[in-house]
């Protein structure tokens, strides 16, 4: 059966040099041989090859790499399967290159992928929401491509593997079985099937190779921003080493070094040390492979992140970030303009600006205002042109996000606290001074002083503000730790229904805003897709 | 359901009527009955007033009939040897996360 | 309702005397593999047996002599017979007992003369590559099976059953979407109690997930059932209503109750067997009065319990169930009369409380 897949591996590869001979394709025949092998090594006991040279169950899917890794995952823990982690990695990789998903099709679940902390997944389909994200995320399915038959082998393996599926809150109220076999498989077949063009125009397109010099810009929630450089390395079969050089909104220059892998041409997967620290990347390169955007976060408290930008410095050229993001007039403020191939004139419509230092990536000015415009204006750094905004004076806050989730952790236990941040944004009122209509302007992050306190009257009863936690000035909520309290009713955790207030002081004048936080419980189980 | 968290946060808040703004019915999310589970991390009212007190009090009644496998390892099937500790309410910090990194 | 009430109390009057004559026995199993004889009354443990091949027992249901506990063990997977006298298996009964199955068991109960076990099985089957779900089904085993117990007759039952009881005529009775009524010998079954379909004006459907088999010393089933008034106002919260739904395990007569608005979790419910105040608990314990149904007292626990139980002479209720300890209370005023903490504090998790008198 191997000779036969070889066969076809062969003609296919005579085929595609006659008509594309300058162009090696994505993944090279000795990939796909080596790929072919890993399965037939790992997975052909169970998942039986056919003549064709599918395997059963596999051929018929395709996810991310995220995706494929909990797969192999979850077969080392139902079914006994032992294999070596550099297999494990290998088959992810071969499986996100052969049997991924285009950009396209990740597009709308990246928040999830990018394991964004507080994440509210919108509009999703109320019926699959309660068949489906009542336990885990919805795009934990969106992210997954199989037609209807395959979807019904999914929820069979749900049926068989967890005994109280149809008996859950949500569940029990329906014939979960008949819904999940019927409609919604039918449905998921067609919202999600497994050819689609998205994924066939991806795999025909040129994957581009990312290594050179790179300018990234980045925001962390409540903390502040980064602006610095990577230097990207080929070390072959999609793997690179990076350098980075990253200069945070505090002042200090942290520099550090990591390893990347791309899977299915565009998803960028990274470690990286900075400063001792163990971080993560996942991110997202655009088809052209000169502009990649994500997350990058801390390896144990994936909560720790900022959301980046990053250009190619030979490609582009043109303004990636300004900061602070809005100007008060008549203040003078210290700005961070950001870049790749900055040069000529620096200018603000209705402001005076000195410049400080400059470079063709990174320009600081000290800028002042001067009142004449309340709005959008233009910041102009030779030929390259952005919108900036300047304003009079913040008219409301609003604390981001709305909703946010921590975890009680540590106190001797070995699942670390998650902490939640929240970031209070400012707006004006626009000219038509009237709050929450469309000419309202949004500042960006402003400084405030945080609070908590309980959320309603059963969070006072058992005094949760009290045992919860706690906020820090930057508005990161440090949850209390894990455990029973005996001090506490029902000598119950440290949990807590919180509303986290935000205060911001301009003269006399004070405004707040409040989110709600749910201080909650661990858990256990945090694969990569939650 | 326009606001789908990303854990599992059950059902919609049903708190004291002060919080009638944050009031959706329950049913309203699968349109005919009303759900009375407290979650694993969020109670079906939308705090946490209601979850199994302390929360390792209910982790077995979690974990052994397999009730919220997403958050709490089930130990009918999955991971049968996760915990077999004594006295959870004491011996809580022997409990590990299961996803197995490689 | 009263007039049942009175029938049923007439006959449960003469089964009661003959129980407060014999001793009062709780067994109870806890993690992982340890099942318990109570002396409840002199709050300690007289007996401890090992369950084969437990990591967490489940339900149990004792023979009607009081001599042998059947206990739900290996991952639901089968059921042991253990006698309570010295701890001798002396049953067992593996669920997957077709080529390739992995099933489970939701439900279980004896006949009333103690002579076959019916269980309620969730198969899968489990093909090389992929799982796949069968319908579920009653199998009926009969106690004298020995260790190798096989089925001795099987029937196809509907989805979701949560649990089981058999009346003292012999019907087996079934709550899931519905509550079903099973003729044992030919696997027919009826709506006894429509719950998914019920017929209460302006109540929604109702949510009530009952695992706790509380009628050992009161002969009436009970839980609490959730349901939402929909003629009232969508932001008075006492539009969301608790009842208590029974079913009279002598009379066959089901019954429901609505004693209280305003949401409140409350896992199980026990009657007193005077049949005037029932009981209820979660995080909360409630005596709830009958004559007009109302919520009569509330107090904190200590912590979450699963399970009410109730002494046979009605003086004390027991919750159990989550933890390692059984908190005893007086039912007149919820006052706190003791405890029985399991040695080694194993956690009970979901496993039951039953009562005997031996």
């Amino acid at each position: 059966m191997k000779f036969i897949t070889t066969i076809l591996f062969l003609s296919l590869a005579l085929a595609s040099c006659s008509e594309q001979a300058a162009i090696p394709p994505n993944v090279s025949d000795a990939q796909r041989l080596a790929g072919n092998e890993l399965i037939v090594d790992n997975c052909s006991g169970c998942h039986l090859e056919s003549d064709d040279g599918s395997f059963s169950r596999i051929s018929h899917i395709r996810k991310t790499p995220e995706g494929w890794d909990m797969n192999i995952a979850r077969m080392t823990i139902f079914h006994g399967l032992d294999i070596e982690p550099q297999d494990r990695r290998a088959l992810v990789k071969f499986l996100s290159d052969t049997q991924g998903l285009a950009p396209s099709e990740t597009a709308a679940h990246r928040d999830v992928l990018e394991r964004k902390h507080n994440y509210i997944e919108q509009d999703v389909d109320p019926d699959l929401a309660a068949m489906c994200a009542r336990c885990h995320t919805y795009a934990r399915v969106a992210l997954q491509r199989r037609d209807k038959a395959e979807w019904q082998n999914l929820v069979h393996m749900h049926l068989g593997q967890w005994a109280s599926i149809e008996y859950q809150m949500l569940a029990r109220e329906r014939d979960w079985r008949a819904d999940a076999l019927g409609p919604v498989a039918k449905k998921l077949g067609e919202l999600y099937p497994l050819k689609t063009a998205a994924w066939d125009n991806w795999q025909s397109t040129t994957w581009q190779d990312m290594s050179g010099e790179w300018r990234i810009v980045g925001h962390m929630s409540g903390q502040g921003d980064m602006d610095g450089s990577m230097k990207v390395t080929a070390l072959g079969g999609g793997k690179y080493q990076t350098e980075y050089s990253l200069i945070f909104s505090d002042g200090i220059t942290i520099k550090g070094e990591g390893k990347s892998i791309v899977h299915s041409g565009y998803e960028w997967r990274g470690t990286a040390t900075l400063d001792g620290e163990k971080y993560r990347q996942i991110w997202a390169a655009s088809q052209d492979g000169n502009r990649m955007s994500g997350r990058f976060f801390s390896k144990d408290h994936f909560e720790d992140g900022m959301a980046i930008t990053a250009w190619r410095k030979s490609s582009e050229n043109g303004i990636m970030s300004i900061v602070p993001s809005a100007l008060k007039a008549g203040t003078e403020t210290e700005i961070v303009i950001s870049g790749v191939n900055l040069s000529g004139d620096v200018s603000i419509d209705g402001a005076e600006v000195t410049i400080k230092q400059v470079s063709a990536d990174r320009i600081v000015a000290l800028v002042k205002a001067d009142g004449t415009k309340d709005g959008q204006v233009k910041l102009a750094v030779g030929e390259a042109v952005s919108l900036h905004t300047t304003y009079a004076q913040v008219d409301y806050l609003k604390v981001s996000p709305e909703y946010g989730i921590s975890r009680v952790g540590g106190g001797g236990g070995p699942i670390p606290k998650v902490k939640a941040q929240f970031e209070a944004v400012g707006y004006s009122f626009g000219p038509d001074g009237v709050r929450d209509t469309s000419d309202d302007l949004w500042l960006g992050m402003v400084p405030v002083t945080w609070a908590v306190d309980n959320y309603n009257t059963a969070a006072a009863a058992m005094q949760d503000a009290k045992y919860a936690g706690h906020i820090t000035a930057q508005g990161t909520f440090i949850p209390a730790v894990a455990g029973p309290n005996p001090c506490r009713k029902y000598g119950t955790n440290n949990a807590g229904d919180l509303k986290v207030i935000a205060t911001y002081t301009d003269g006399k004048r004070t405004l707040t805003a409040e989110a709600h936080l749910v201080a909650t419980v661990q858990r256990w189980n945090n694969p990569p897709i939650m | 359901m326009k606001h789908l968290k990303p854990l599992n946060k059950k059902a919609h808040a049903l708190t004291n009527k002060e919080d009638a703004q944050e009031v959706y019915a329950m049913q309203t999310v699968v349109g005919c009955t009303t759900s009375t589970d407290p979650g694993w991390e969020v109670d079906p009212f939308g705090g946490v007033a209601s979850l199994c007190q302390p929360m390792e009090a209910d982790l077995y009644g979690c974990s052994d009939p397999c009730w919220w496998p997403a958050a709490v390892p089930d130990t009918v099937n999955t991971y049968p040897d996760w915990s077999n500790l004594e006295d959870t309410r004491k011996n809580w910090r022997k409990l590990q996360a299961v996803f197995p990194e490689d | 309702m009263n007039k049942i009430i009175i029938i049923s109390m007439m006959l449960w009057g003469i089964t009661l005397s003959s129980f407060t004559s014999a001793k009062e026995y709780m067994v109870v199993g806890a993690r992982p593999d340890k099942l318990y004889v109570i002396d409840i009354k002199a709050r300690t443990v007289e007996k401890t047996f090992t369950i084969p091949d437990s990591n967490a027992p489940q339900n149990i249901v004792i023979s009607p002599d009081g001599n042998i506990a059947y206990v739900v063990t290996n991952q639901l997977r089968s059921i042991v017979g253990i006698e309570l006298e010295n701890g001798a298996v002396v049953f067992r009964a593996d669920l997957d007992y077709k080529d390739d199955e992995r099933t489970w068991n939701y439900g279980i109960d004896l006949s009333p003369d103690g002579s076959e076990i019916y269980s309620y099985d969730i198969p899968s089957k489990i093909h090389l590559d992929r799982y796949e779900s069968l319908e579920p089904r009653l199998s009926v085993f009969k106690t004298d099976g020995g260790l190798e117990a096989a089925p001795v007759r099987e029937f196809p039952l509907p989805r979701r059953i949560h649990l089981l009881m058999t009346a003292k005529s012999g019907a087996l009775y079934a709550m899931g979407w519905d509550f079903y009524k099973v003729d044992v010998q030919t696997g027919k079954y009826e709506v006894a109690y429509p719950l998914r379909n019920w017929t209460q004006k302006n109540l929604s459907q109702p949510d009530a997930l009952a695992f706790w088999p509380s009628w050992d010393n009161n002969g009436i089933f009970s839980t609490p059932i959730y349901y939402v008034q929909e003629d009232m106002a969508e932001d008075n919260m006492e539009r969301y209503r608790t009842g208590l739904l029974s079913l009279d395990l002598e009379t066959e007569e089901f019954d429901m109750v609505d004693f209280q608005g305003a949401p409140e979790i409350l896992f199980s419910s026990v009657f007193h067997p005077d049949r005037k105040t029932a009981y209820a608990a979660y995080n909360t314990l409630l005596k709830i009065d009958l004559d007009k149904p109302h919520t009569a007292k509330r107090i904190d626990l200590d912590h979450t319990y699963y399970q009410t139980d109730i002494s046979a002479d009605g003086k004390e209720v027991y919750v159990g169930g989550t933890a390692c300890d059984i908190a005893i209370y007086s039912t007149k005023d919820l006052s706190r009369l003791g405890e029985v903490a399991l040695p080694g504090c194993p956690d009970m998790g979901a496993t039951v409380i039953r009562m005997i008198h031996k």
